[in-house]
């Protein structure tokens, strides 16, 4: 499925009905397609996460690449 | 010597020179203050000047000296840093409007450490808003200037970092990097910048940019110098749970070491897109150097770097947007309009989507790991893709193109942080235009030693190190 592309006015409610902010509307279209990008750009790579991912994961990897490194 | 000969001394040069008592550490700290004070109206790089407690300490350590007290590495010597280091009761500004009149309760990890190790707290340094641009812009508390043409920009955001200790008004300085906030200045200005791995250095007592990606980092003259004040900040903190729990190895001694038959790695996609020809230039020059020193250089395809450019955004504009909101809501005034645009989009990221670009470093950690480091022991790469723009031409209200000039700016730098990388910017020599042009080498994670002893074993091999600014 492709999401519809994303409003300037989804942002301005976004931004009024969730977060308290009052937006205009000429920065709710900047944001909304820098919003996108990113979104889509996560969305994009998350075909590759697992069930049993979490955040601790990057560090303990680092911290086994180092150990790694050492022998 | 003379106060210019004394200004010229390395970080580690006048730390001998002060422990040897061929100069003392008064005199050491006159010339520092009185050339600052000259440099200032120029560069603009330091937010405060502490001449007196400076002059205080300096006294101190003297004293210490003839008494024969036991000594630290970096006794008497003065050092400045990007002004986000907390102090209890000091004011540390992150170059904001918000927090002018900000005194911490508390005292960060690393300035204890450079403290106890007997560095001189010179003054604050300039840097970009809430270190939160990467050309050093700053609308509340003046543009930082490069001072090899104060017409350009310093790179940011630790702009100070980088202007001060180029222009010998300071022997190192602290910066952050979170998205290439070390190594940009450091590059633009001509001087090293320790970008180090996630977790080697504590981030207790800083102010936060993005929790995720924020790293402690030196920018110093030589390599050397980077590694004694990387030695001495790093390693296990109890205050900082994201640090390691172990000791920092040795860097200095490292040095020692050679780089015969290393694996340097040349990137074949992203990293050159763009690329000036003085840049091209440069680094052609710098890996012809390693390859004299025994290192093979390797192309090599790294994974898709934009994409990882993209991940690192959307966490560190979520974490901005969360740790900035209740001021955003209540006097967004107080922002310039560059720094609130570098965070308005976090406000509107889906908690599932931050999530899931935190989860993913993982994996794309692993992919980096596979497809290059273990087939190469470091990548080198520019650390821009061309020589420090002017400041009007990256001023955002005269392009409008916020995202694309920080984009252009960052490109090669910011996909580190996500990955949690270390990299070391190191000065390469000059474009046609007389303005710094420098190289990154990255490594494996936790191999700041190799990285160290590489660059060191170049600069051995070169002088751009030693070329100061005419000011």
């Amino acid at each position: 499925m492709t999401n519809e592309k994303l409003t300037a006015q989804l942002i301005r409610d976004h931004g009024r009905q969730l977060v308290r902010l009052d937006i205009s509307e000429h920065r709710a279209g900047e944001l909304a397609a820098e919003v996108e990008r990113l979104n889509n750009a996560v969305l994009d790579a998350a075909v590759r996460l697992d069930f049993n991912d979490e955040p601790a994961r990057f560090t303990a990897l680092l911290l086994a690449y180092r150990q790694a490194n050492a022998k | 010597m003379t106060p210019t000969e004394l200004l010229n001394l390395s970080l580690i040069e006048v730390a001998g020179a002060i422990r040897r008592k061929k100069v003392s550490s008064v005199e050491v700290t006159r010339a520092c203050l009185d050339h600052a004070a000259r440099v200032q109206p120029q560069l603009n790089c330091f937010i405060s000047i502490e001449a007196e407690e400076a002059l205080k300490a300096a006294r101190k350590a003297d004293q210490a000296l003839k008494r024969g007290a036991r000594l630290g590495p970096l006794h008497g010597v003065p050092l400045a840093h990007k002004d986000m280091y907390y102090r209890a009761g000091k004011v540390s500004t992150g170059g904001s409007n918000i927090l002018r009149d900000y005194r911490p309760r508390v005292t960060a990890t690393v300035v204890e450490r450079l403290a106890a190790a007997g560095a001189i707290w010179l003054g604050g340094l300039n840097m970009s808003e809430f270190a939160a641009n990467p050309t050093g812009h700053n609308d509340h508390w003046g543009h930082c200037r490069n001072p090899w043409n104060p017409a350009h920009m310093t790179g940011g955001s630790s702009s100070g970092s980088g202007s001060a200790v180029a222009a010998r008004a300071c022997y190192g300085a602290l910066g952050s990097d979170t998205g290439g906030s070390v190594r940009l200045p450091a590059a633009a200005c001509g001087v090293v910048g320790l970008k180090p791995t996630y977790g080697l250095i504590s981030r207790y007592g800083i102010m936060p940019r993005s929790w995720s990606q924020d790293t402690v980092g030196p920018l110093t003259r030589t390599v050397h110098d980077c590694a004694r004040l990387t030695r001495i900040i790093a390693g296990a903190d109890p205050k900082d749970p994201t640090c390691v729990n172990e000791p920092a190895p040795n860097y200095e001694q490292a040095l020692a070491g050679r780089v015969k038959g290393l694996k340097i790695g040349v990137p074949a996609n992203h990293y050159y897109d763009g690329a000036t020809g003085d840049v091209r230039k440069r680094m052609e020059e710098s890996l012809a150097v390693f390859k004299t020193l025994g290192a093979r250089i390797i192309e090599i395809k790294v994974p898709d770097p934009q994409e990882i450019f993209l991940l690192s955004a959307t966490v560190s504009q979520s974490e901005a947007a969360t740790m900035h909101g209740p001021w955003i809501r209540t006097r967004p005034q107080d922002y310039s309009l560059y720094v609130l645009s570098r965070m308005e989009a976090g406000f509107h990221i889906p908690v599932t989507t931050y999530l899931q670009a935190i989860n993913l470093r993982a994996h794309l950690l692993d992919d980096f790991m596979r497809q290059v480091y273990m087939k190469v022991d470091l990548l080198h790469t520019p650390v821009m893709v061309m020589p420090p723009p002017t400041i009007a031409e990256t001023e955002p209200r005269a392009s409008g193109d916020v995202t694309g000039i920080v984009s252009r700016i960052t490109r090669n730098t910011r996909p580190t942080n996500y990955l949690g990388l270390p990299a070391l910017s190191v000065p390469a020599g000059f474009s046609e235009n007389g303005l710094p042009i420098a190289f990154q080498l990255m490594g494996r994670p936790f191999s700041e030693t190799l990285i160290f002893r590489a660059a060191h074993l170049y600069q051995q091999e070169t002088d751009w190190h030693r070329c100061a600014p005419r000011l």
